[in-house]
């Protein structure tokens, strides 16, 4: 206390408390003023944000780098724990998926082939960037992260983001370095899906809890628990397809569980969509060909071929 | 010379409570991969201003906690203000009550975080509620509850060392 008295010995103890309280009123008043700001006027708190983001993003990044060690430290002993029933599984799973690349193979080739017939334009391509996630929501009201990169990479507003295993959510604000990524499961995602079987729309909403739900889907829909959802692509913003969730839950409204794993973000790609270019390139060259010498097949005839719909 | 330099020394060490909560702000931002904490951070910059503003309110003053907090709301994703608002209202209850904490014991300061935690938490849920105009889920409201009512010890820990460190030789600015 000996050091409040020498300091303010000049004034008097009751304006000091008096400035004290004007200070707390006043502070509070600034800080209720922001929260109704934040409401009104999002681009100025928008840029804020990213301008901060910017300045932060060195020593967030730094701070990210040891817990990303601790993150795989963890997944290593998981690892080595169960590394036998994993490389059981794996290989289980590559003979699966040996027969399914020879799947996917002939079907590129028919594609090819058909896409040829019709003369259809080729694929639109996608390019990606991928970042690290540096830091994350910081509270319980948000579901968001920040990745380091940002206008400089090419990020820009409303891009998908994705993560290992399907859609983890789009770019919110974009700093020149740093970029904040809305989840899919945020209380303000709003995401354009669709049924993968019988393609019915839906919207995907996020609540704030792991399991986001399915709305506006249309009543023709039959859903069941481990459907698979996808990107609609309605808005123009995404690609048609890009997978997002199963279906967890359909008692008491449809709710769903996303591919990713919305707690361990490390490292996610912005796919960088653009329905307006068109990559000159072959599109078919996604696989190695295995018989280069397989042309058109004599048998696909051309009344058999859907045309493609329109989008 | 030396006067100068014992001078910004001491000035340094003074900005030790402000310095140290944006530390343990930068650090609850961290993407810890804790399964079954989708996304849940404890209240690490609410521990710092409650044990400042109670064992150095001279150093930690008002603004300081409101800057504080408004770093926080910047840096994450929330309501602008809310943080800056909940750091204001802890440092005050800190103030207020800061004679009772000064000579009682760490579990006592433990319970008046508790409460302090307890009500400042839920009543920043209550206004993000209202923003939205619906319930929030509660259940990352509870685990932010738990996770900063399990940490506090730690976080008093190692301010308390700190404070012993750099702070002992009582530092007026």
């Amino acid at each position: 206390m000996a050091r409040r008295t020498g300091r303010s010995a000049w004034i008097a103890a009751p304006i000091r408390a008096l400035l004290q309280r004007f200070a707390f009123l006043l502070l509070l008043a600034s800080a209720v003023g922001l929260i109704l700001l934040s409401r009104i006027d999002r681009p100025v708190v928008e840029r804020t944000r990213a301008v901060v983001a910017d300045i932060f993003e060195p020593i967030l990044s730094a701070v990210a780098q040891p817990v990303g060690v601790v993150n795989a430290a963890i997944g290593w002993v998981d690892d080595i724990l169960f590394v036998h029933e994993e490389n059981f599984r794996l290989r289980t799973e590559n003979a699966r998926l040996l027969q399914w690349q020879e799947v996917a193979r002939r079907l590129e080739q028919d594609n090819a082939s058909m896409r040829r017939l019709l003369s259809a334009g080729p694929d639109l391509t996608n390019r990606f960037v991928t970042g690290r996630v540096i830091a994350d929501g910081g509270g319980s009201f948000v579901r968001t992260a920040l990745l380091n990169i940002g206008a400089k990479d090419g990020v820009k507003k409303g891009q998908a983001v994705i993560g290992e295993g399907g859609y983890v959510g789009r770019v919110a604000e974009v700093g020149y370095r740093a970029s904040r990524i809305l989840l899919l499961t945020d209380l303000n995602s709003r995401l354009p899906v669709m049924l993968q079987e019988g393609g019915h729309r839906a919207v995907l909403t996020g609540d704030n809890s792991p399991f986001p739900r399915l709305e506006y889907l249309s009543g023709a829909a039959k859903p069941a628990v481990g459907m698979h959802i996808v990107t609609s692509g309605d808005g123009g913003q995404f690609p048609v397809g890009i997978p997002v969730a199963e279906i967890a839950s359909i008692d008491g409204g449809v709710r769903v569980r996303p591919l990713v794993d919305l707690g361990r973000l490390d490292f996610l790609r912005v796919m960088q969509f653009d329905e307006t270019r068109v990559d000159a390139e072959d599109p078919t060259a996604v696989l190695p060909p295995l018989l280069p010498q397989a042309a058109v097949p004599s048998t696909a005839p051309p009344q058999a071929v859907r045309p493609q719909q329109s989008r | 010379m030396s006067a100068l330099l014992r001078q910004t020394n001491r000035r340094i060490r003074a900005l030790l409570p402000i310095l140290s909560s944006m530390v343990l702000v930068l650090i609850g931002l961290a993407p810890v991969g804790l399964p079954h904490f989708d996304n849940v951070a404890p209240a690490f910059a609410l521990m710092a201003v409650f044990y400042w503003s109670i064992f150095r309110s001279d150093l930690m003053t008002m603004l300081g906690a409101f800057l504080i907090g408004l770093m926080l709301d910047l840096l994450s994703a929330g309501p602008l203000g809310l943080n800056a608002l909940a750091l204001v209202l802890v440092h005050e209850l800190g103030m207020a009550q800061r004679k009772v904490f000064l000579g009682s014991s760490f579990l006592v300061n433990w319970a008046a975080f508790a409460l302090v935690v307890g009500s400042v938490l839920p009543a920043g849920w209550a206004i993000v509620s209202l923003l939205h105009w619906r319930l929030l889920p509660t259940a990352p409201l509870l685990a932010q509850l738990l996770l900063s009512l399990t940490l506090y010890p730690a976080v008093y820990w190692l301010l308390s060392r700190l404070e012993r460190r750099w702070l002992r030789a009582s530092v007026a600015v």
